[in-house]
């Protein structure tokens, strides 16, 4: 099995497109469906990157990426945001990139694939 | 006895007249009285109210004194007047005993002396018209006069003789009274009026004041609604498109060419959703002169070679060539690279839509103040009439049919905007079926001027309007030591490449760092003191980073933090400072 993936969006079908896509390519995937759920997903499962919203219920993004960097966990982090204006700018913490969706697949997965190898 | 008394006072009283009469006639000495040179008209009058004496100055009124001798006062009073003069309506202003006839016309018949006379009690006296053309038969006059009495011989009491008194003509202080009145009233209409108007303006003001308070909110309201919608629409578009793409490719069990047809072209349409998405989003961001400001130097024709380069390929599937004509040197311009590559895109990309055969050129040309930019084809050509509205949004003509990516409708409205927020202006040539030419310009402007302009007037625009603003200035410690180890040359390429760090580093478009010859500026808008600081800080951060990494970490970066409105005396000062040391 290659690496673990964890995805964080509060959109079921946004989930499960995405796992589908990257199970293809030989990923693994865990999902959550929260900041919150998601931090428990990084203490339990370990990911070795994480596909990011960034406006959720209960823990948005923003948080999410706060609360991830307190954990001291080098995991690194690319945001997949439906909102214009973060667009490139939120560089923050452990985030390694910024992508608008709806998203172009051989983007997503070129970038996951060089910061997994980096 | 008491009639022979009142028969002999009666002769009397007819002799005294007569004398008077026949004085006044004949004798000259009383035409010499000092009295006769008065202004003012000077009269006496018997106990019955009649003229014994009155001087020369009634002729103004047109009287003769000598006939008005033996005449009533009321002669020469306006008979509107008579009442006012009547004993009884000027006895009643004083105290004291009333006496004589109440209703007869006897302010002459002063039966007291002193203060106690009457005192400029003002009437209108009748005049004497001298021919019919003079309008006014009257004018107003100003009496005074008192009793005149003497001690009886006979039972040694008081007794009332007549009245002496002076008429002054104050027609000229009436004159000058009415029109007081008349300016009085004016001033108290005027000043009525403005009150009236006042208050419309002020109600007017109101209404302003809620309809831009109104209008603030809608145009809020319509960037918070345009951001939202964009994300609401963008979110379902994710898992639509990459669920078409997934099928599409296979991935998930084997499709036929029919399908593969079908889904294809949902995909394209899709896509072209999301550039709708994106494209209305940098129209709201226009409209609110938002466009991100981050310019930088380049060559203008860099920009129009990668524009063609990404678009070589569709024209060359349609069997067009698209040809260049740039300056042997370098354009440099500052811009913002991305939205004038954008510019390129948009109106290449049209080019290529609306031209079946032949080709489309691009061209840079240097002018004196400014760079021409032209993209022109051999295409169909735009009408007159649709010429004039080419530039508005969602304005489509034409459209394309075949293959290609279809537009948005707002692909000239966008480069229209991006050219304006540069300062400079887009304009068409065309003829229909023989092609059209698109024309921007863009004002040559260095760098360093624009920016110290855009900052000095930022900075003085916060002062006076007390926003927030915040401004940084890097620079090293001992520059003059690091000169002598590394030589200038040396530290002017540091420089520049610590202003690219902190260019990469600033987050918000409206942030801008100007670089100058060993110091770099950077200005924070709607930033905070306390938020500059950070920024401060973690920028410091970057570039002592990178002095570490050039093995130069003995440097050390100062930074001075400016925070407008409260360093406002300090803000002139950090300006000027960054000039010097460009020089």
């Amino acid at each position: 099995m290659g690496k673990r993936i964890l995805i964080i969006d509060d959109e079921p079908h946004i989930i499960k497109v995405i796992k589908s896509r990257l199970e293809i390519n030989d990923y693994e995937v865990i999902t959550a469906s929260d900041g919150e759920e998601g931090m428990e997903k990084v203490k339990t499962d370990s990911p070795d990157l994480i596909v990011l919203d960034m406006l959720m219920p209960k823990m948005d993004g923003y948080t999410f990426v706060r609360e991830l960097k307190n954990t001291g966990k080098k995991i690194p982090v690319i945001v997949l945001t439906a909102k214009h204006e973060v667009e490139g700018t939120f560089i923050e913490g452990e985030v390694k990139e910024c992508i608008l969706k709806p998203f172009q697949p051989d983007d997503l997965l070129n970038k996951i694939n060089k910061h997994l190898k980096a | 006895m008491k009639k022979k008394r009142a028969a002999s006072k009666s002769v009397k009283d007819k002799n005294s007249r007569a004398i008077a009469r026949k004085n006044l006639q004949s004798n000259k000495g009383y035409e010499e009285l000092p009295i006769q040179i008065v202004p003012d008209i000077l009269y006496e009058i018997d106990t019955k109210g009649k003229f014994t004496f009155i001087s020369n100055a009634i002729k103004d009124a047109g009287y003769e004194p000598v006939d008005l001798i033996g005449k009533h006062f009321k002669t020469i009073l306006h008979p509107d007047d008579y009442k006012k003069a009547s004993h009884a309506h000027v006895i009643t202003k004083y105290k004291g005993r009333v006496t004589g006839d109440a209703g007869a016309p006897k302010l002459f018949d002063e039966r007291r002396t002193g203060s106690r006379g009457t005192k400029n009690l003002e009437l209108r006296m009748a005049i004497k018209k001298k021919n019919k053309d003079e309008k006014k038969d009257y004018c107003y006059v100003e009496i005074s006069s008192a009793g005149k009495w003497y001690k009886s011989i006979r039972d040694h009491r008081k007794k009332f003789k007549g009245t002496i008194g002076i008429i002054r003509d104050i027609t000229e202080r009436k004159k000058a009274e009415k029109i007081l009145k008349t300016t009085q009233k004016k001033l108290r209409e005027n000043a009525l009026r403005l009150q009236k108007n006042n208050r419309v303006i002020h109600k007017l003001n109101k209404e302003l004041e809620k309809k831009n308070i109104r209008l603030q909110e809608l145009d809020k309201l319509k960037t918070e609604f345009i951001s939202t919608v964009s994300h609401e629409l963008r979110t379902p578009l994710t898992s639509i498109r990459e669920g078409v793409s997934q099928v599409l490719e296979g991935i998930l069990g084997g499709i036929s060419d029919k399908q593969r047809e079908f889904l294809s072209m949902s995909l394209e349409d899709i896509d072209r959703l999301g550039r709708i998405i994106n494209d209305l989003l940098d129209i709201s961001k226009i409209e609110e002169n938002k466009i991100e400001i981050k310019r930088e130097m380049v060559d203008i024709s860099e920009l129009a070679r990668y524009a063609r380069s990404t678009l070589l390929k569709q024209a060359e599937d349609k069997g067009l060539k698209i040809k260049e004509k740039y300056p042997r040197h370098k354009t440099k311009l500052y811009v913002n690279k991305d939205k004038i590559i954008q510019v390129f895109i948009n109106l290449i990309g049209n080019a290529i839509k609306f031209t079946k055969e032949g080709h489309i050129t691009i061209s840079v040309k240097e002018k004196k103040d400014e760079v021409e930019c032209v993209v022109a084809d051999t295409g169909i050509g735009i009408s007159a009439k649709n010429k004039a509205r080419i530039f508005e949004r969602f304005h489509q003509i034409n459209r394309a049919s075949g293959p290609g990516a279809k537009g948005t409708g707002l692909g000239l409205a966008i480069a229209k905007g991006i050219i304006e927020a540069h300062k400079g202006s887009i304009r068409v040539e065309s003829r229909t079926k023989k092609g059209s030419r698109f024309i921007f310009t863009i004002p040559r402007d260095t760098k360093e001027s624009v920016s110290r302009k855009f900052v000095a007037s930022s900075v003085r625009e916060a002062i006076k309007k007390e926003t927030t603003l915040s401004v940084l200035v890097f620079d090293f410690e001992n520059l003059d030591v690091l000169k002598q180890k590394i030589g200038s040359k040396k530290i002017t390429t540091l420089v520049k490449n610590l202003d690219s760090l902190v260019g990469e580093n600033l987050r918000r478009g409206d942030d801008i760092s100007v670089k100058g010859a060993r110091a770099i500026l950077v200005m924070l808008p709607a930033t905070g003191k306390e938020g500059a600081v950070m920024v401060a800080r973690r920028l410091q951060q970057v570039l002592s980073d990178y002095l570490a990494q050039e093995r130069m970490d003995d440097q050390e970066i100062m930074c001075d933090v400016v925070g407008l409105p409260e360093d406002r005396q300090n803000a002139e000062k950090m300006l000027n400072r960054i000039d010097k040391k460009k020089k």
